[in-house]
């Protein structure tokens, strides 16, 4: 398809005018019939690429993405920008829900779906049966740095790909290194010496500016949070480590501010969960407090900072988070805030995940009794198990491991910890000549500097009061239904 | 919490088999299941946490058993110590309790739920002309009914008769509790208030927050049942479509009817191509979720039968076991006994309800 039918199309299909960096090079890709490796930054528009394809082409499109909660976003998105066809194949989904899936496959054109759910058999087979159009991996580079930690299913992907006759691929992700990006082209078959595609975008994201800072202790540190979330433009997002910490820093900002804040994390149920982040969405609420994971739903445009107040699991994961800032290319603000003592939050998460030596000795001896490994680990090890590989083995990929991560978090908090350099250390990884050239003035570092000032509150912000919901319900019916 | 609301599902005098519970709970029930569920009374609360793991619902009990608050035998079966009757009279008090168990057991409460605040946005939606939005996730087959119910519905007058449906509802509430269910509700720019975002007691947790709103949903439930279906209303074309929920299992109706129109089981049996023992299993279903007049009891208990386990099984009910009018290997012993116990088990609570 030439670049102005691609462009026609955008037009009366979506309503752009323009593609953005990236797509159109993709989909003409994909269209040539090659699959495809993109490194796109945050809100560069990857649904588009796959929505697009998913209706110049029949069959269905498969996208595997690893968070059950963002596949519901995933479904909303496409159904909010006119597509019905779009559904969510996942563990929570059950009884009859499933089988209608199950039964139906054929009759959508998006199927969004977990790696366990497609690495079933019973899913496979189905899929066999029907055309495929394309399988899309999201978040693909969780294949490399998710998969041998948390889901073993991951590695099964490439199998599943063969499985289903080889499928045109498309993987997507925001932050890869080159390492990354080779291994996990590594890991794929391509049908009939196919080639790949490989588009990279720098993971630079030049309106953002970055900040770090170093306090003394917590105590320190939440009260300059309190300080920043007075003084910043909102909307913001806070990032912290666990839902505990979620829910203890909203209510302290709630108390030490005025602004309309909420916690969100996994804890919640759907439906408590889908309100708040459209009542962020609508701007109705000024500031997020959310672990990791669930930012990644928000489809949001204006946020203008993203604060970490505790460490990535390393600088990819970093770049993803506070990536959500000035989608809208406005200036947009990401700071850390750095206590001695932080590494040890990921260090502890380390050691949740990667079994040491005597935990796979007491595994693969089979002598646990139930109360001393994680179901979690039990079933990263299991999956190991399954695919042949012995604890001599086992021992010295989960060392490797260990050591990756280790270093992966002595990176993050080492980029937490300076003063200055900060966007070329975010950067190096990805590309070290973009680093090299990146541009060092959007960048600062301490509690007194003055860069900070342009991102101070230009206009009245949402009051807490706003906050509850007090009109009658008559009110209410009327600005509902758009009654007089 | 999930945890305290289960001290309210045990007894002090009856000992509880802790998987029938669960499998009530879930909606994950066999004949033994749905038969203790009956005997404890418990069979109003079919699905109510349908989401409940058993690693979740086994964590509880631990923790009740560490407090003192049950003690569990090695079957499984669990009782309420003095400890635990007081914790249990102290929830009671505390917090929000499901009023209507039985409009609940009649419909698919959560379906009804989710899928009125789906519609509700949808019409809102519609009011305001817009495309664009983030529709509620309902799950699929919901999603699949909600949309066909649009389709019938929609016509001009959709949002004026869904309003007054509305209203109509509304105004039978007290103004506070009208005030703060529309306030949960989703529509054009507006996204619905969280637990915290309402003036509610304080003392409530996610689990009462829940339990608040589906006791009105099933409310509400009641009132459509009773209506008089006249006018056009698409709330109650709704609830037909995604609330309404049979009593019975198809496959079960089918052989009941058979039986009534004089079929014997082994005949059932045949023609349906199914095992004899799966038909029994359908009356056995059909006696224990029936009122004890729609069942045709005399079909199988005769006079000798009730005769003869009438003089073998005196006393309290959950304590008759087969085994003490066991006469041979003939599986129909065991469907006779059990219907016998349904059968007393309906006839004590008719007796309790006329004292």
């Amino acid at each position: 398809m030439l670049k102005t039918d691609l462009d026609a199309y955008l037009y009366q299909e979506f309503g752009f005018k323009d593609f953005r960096p990236g797509q159109a090079e993709v989909i003409s890709a994909i269209l040539a019939g090659q699959s495809a490796l993109a490194v796109l930054p945050t809100g560069a528009g990857k649904t588009l690429i796959y929505q697009m394809l998913g209706r110049l082409r029949n069959g269905l499109t498969i996208i595997v993405t690893p968070l059950l909660s963002l596949m519901q976003d995933q479904v909303a998105r496409l159904n909010y920008l006119g597509e019905q066809k779009a559904v969510a194949l996942n563990s929570t989904l059950v009884g009859r829900d499933r089988q209608m899936v199950m039964d139906n496959l054929a009759q959508y054109r998006f199927l969004f779906i977990s790696p366990e759910m497609l690495s079933q058999t019973t899913v496979i087979n189905r899929l066999k049966k029907i055309e495929l159009n394309l399988l899309v991996i999201d978040e693909a580079h969780t294949i490399i740095s998710w998969g041998p930690d948390f889901r073993p299913e991951y590695l099964k992907l490439p199998s599943v790909h063969r499985m289903l006759g080889q499928p045109q691929l498309l993987l997507l992700t925001a932050t890869a290194t080159v390492t990354m990006q080779s291994e996990t082209q590594a890991l794929f078959t391509l049908a009939n010496k196919q080639d790949w595609f490989l588009y990279r975008q720098s993971a630079d994201r030049p309106n953002i500016h970055l900040h770090t800072e170093q306090l003394a202790d917590e105590h320190d540190k939440q009260t300059r949070l309190a300080g920043l979330v007075k003084q910043l433009q909102g909307p913001g997002i806070i990032y912290v480590s666990s839902r505990r910490l979620a829910l203890n820093l909203a209510e302290y900002l709630q108390t030490n501010g005025d602004q309309a804040v909420m916690a969100y994390h996994a804890g919640m149920n759907y439906l408590t969960r889908y309100k708040i982040q459209q009542q962020f969405m609508l701007g109705k609420l000024d500031v997020i407090v959310a672990t990791s994971a669930f930012g990644m739903g928000i489809d949001k445009n204006d946020i203008r900072y993203v604060i970490h107040y505790h460490p990535s699991q390393d600088l990819a994961n970093y770049l993803q988070e506070m990536g959500r800032a000035g989608r809208d290319g406005a200036a947009a603000l990401a700071v850390t805030l750095y206590v001695p003592g932080d590494e040890m939050l990921q260090q502890r998460m380390i050691d949740h995940a990667i079994p040491t030596d005597q935990q796979l000795d007491i595994i693969y001896g089979d002598t646990d009794n139930g109360a001393t490994i994680e179901p979690q680990m039990l079933r990263l090890v299991k999956g190991y198990q399954e695919q042949a590989i012995d604890l001599g083995t086992a021992k010295r990929l989960f060392q490797e491991r260990r050591q990756a991560k280790l270093q992966a978090v002595t990176q993050m908090i080492s980029y937490m910890q300076s003063t200055k350099d900060l966007r070329r250390q975010l950067l190096v990884e990805f590309d070290q000549t973009v680093a090299n050239q990146a541009d060092q003035t959007n960048e600062s570092s301490g509690t007194t500097a003055k860069e900070l000032d342009q991102f101070r509150k230009s206009h009245t912000v949402l009051n807490k009061a706003s906050q509850m919901y007090t009109e009658t319900w008559q009110e209410n019916l009327r600005k509902l239904f758009n009654l007089d | 919490m999930v945890n305290d609301f289960l001290i309210t599902l045990f007894s002090p005098q009856q000992p509880r088999r802790n998987r029938v519970i669960f499998g009530l709970l879930k909606n994950q029930t066999t004949v033994s299941t749905l038969y203790w569920g009956l005997r404890y009374q418990l069979l109003d609360y079919i699905g109510l946490l349908a989401k409940l793991t058993l690693p979740e619902f086994e964590a509880i009990l631990a923790q009740y058993e560490k407090d003192e608050m049950v003690v569990i035998d090695t079957e499984g079966q669990v009782l309420l110590t003095s400890k635990g009757l007081e914790v249990q009279e102290r929830y009671l008090q505390e917090h929000v309790k499901l009023e209507d168990p039985h409009e609940f057991s009649q419909i698919n409460a959560e379906n009804w739920q989710a899928g009125f605040l789906l519609a509700n946005q949808i019409v809102s939606e519609r009011a305001y002309q817009n495309k664009q939005y983030y529709p509620l996730q309902v799950g699929p087959q919901l999603m699949f009914l909600v949309r066909r119910w649009y389709y019938q519905v929609r016509q001009p007058q959709l949002t004026a008769q869904w309003v007054q449906e509305v209203r109509d509802f509304l105004v039978d509430l007290p103004a506070m509790q009208a005030n703060k269910l529309v306030a949960t509700w989703i529509g054009h720019y507006e996204a619905g208030a969280v637990q915290e975002q309402l003036e509610l007691p304080t003392s409530w947790d996610q689990f009462d927050f829940m339990l608040w709103q589906l006791n009105h949903y099933v409310a509400w439930s009641r009132k459509i049942r009773e209506l008089p279906d006249d006018s056009p209303k698409p709330i109650r074309e709704l609830w037909q479509l995604v609330a309404v929920k049979a009593l019975l299992p198809g496959p079960v109706v089918q052989t009941l009817q058979a039986i009534e129109n004089d079929l014997s089981i082994e005949q059932i049996a045949n023609y349906r191509k199914l095992k004899i023992s799966t038909i029994r299993e359908h009356l056995l279903v059909a006696a224990i979720m029936l009122d004890k007049a729609k069942f045709p009891y005399e079909r199988f208990l005769n006079a000798p039968i009730v005769t003869y386990l009438q003089a073998k099984l005196q006393g309290n009910i959950d304590n008759w076991q087969f085994k003490q009018v066991r006469q041979s290997a003939d599986p129909m012993e065991f469907f006779y006994f059990r219907l016998y116990t349904i059968l007393k088990t309906k006839e004590a609570v008719t007796e309790d309800a006329q004292d």
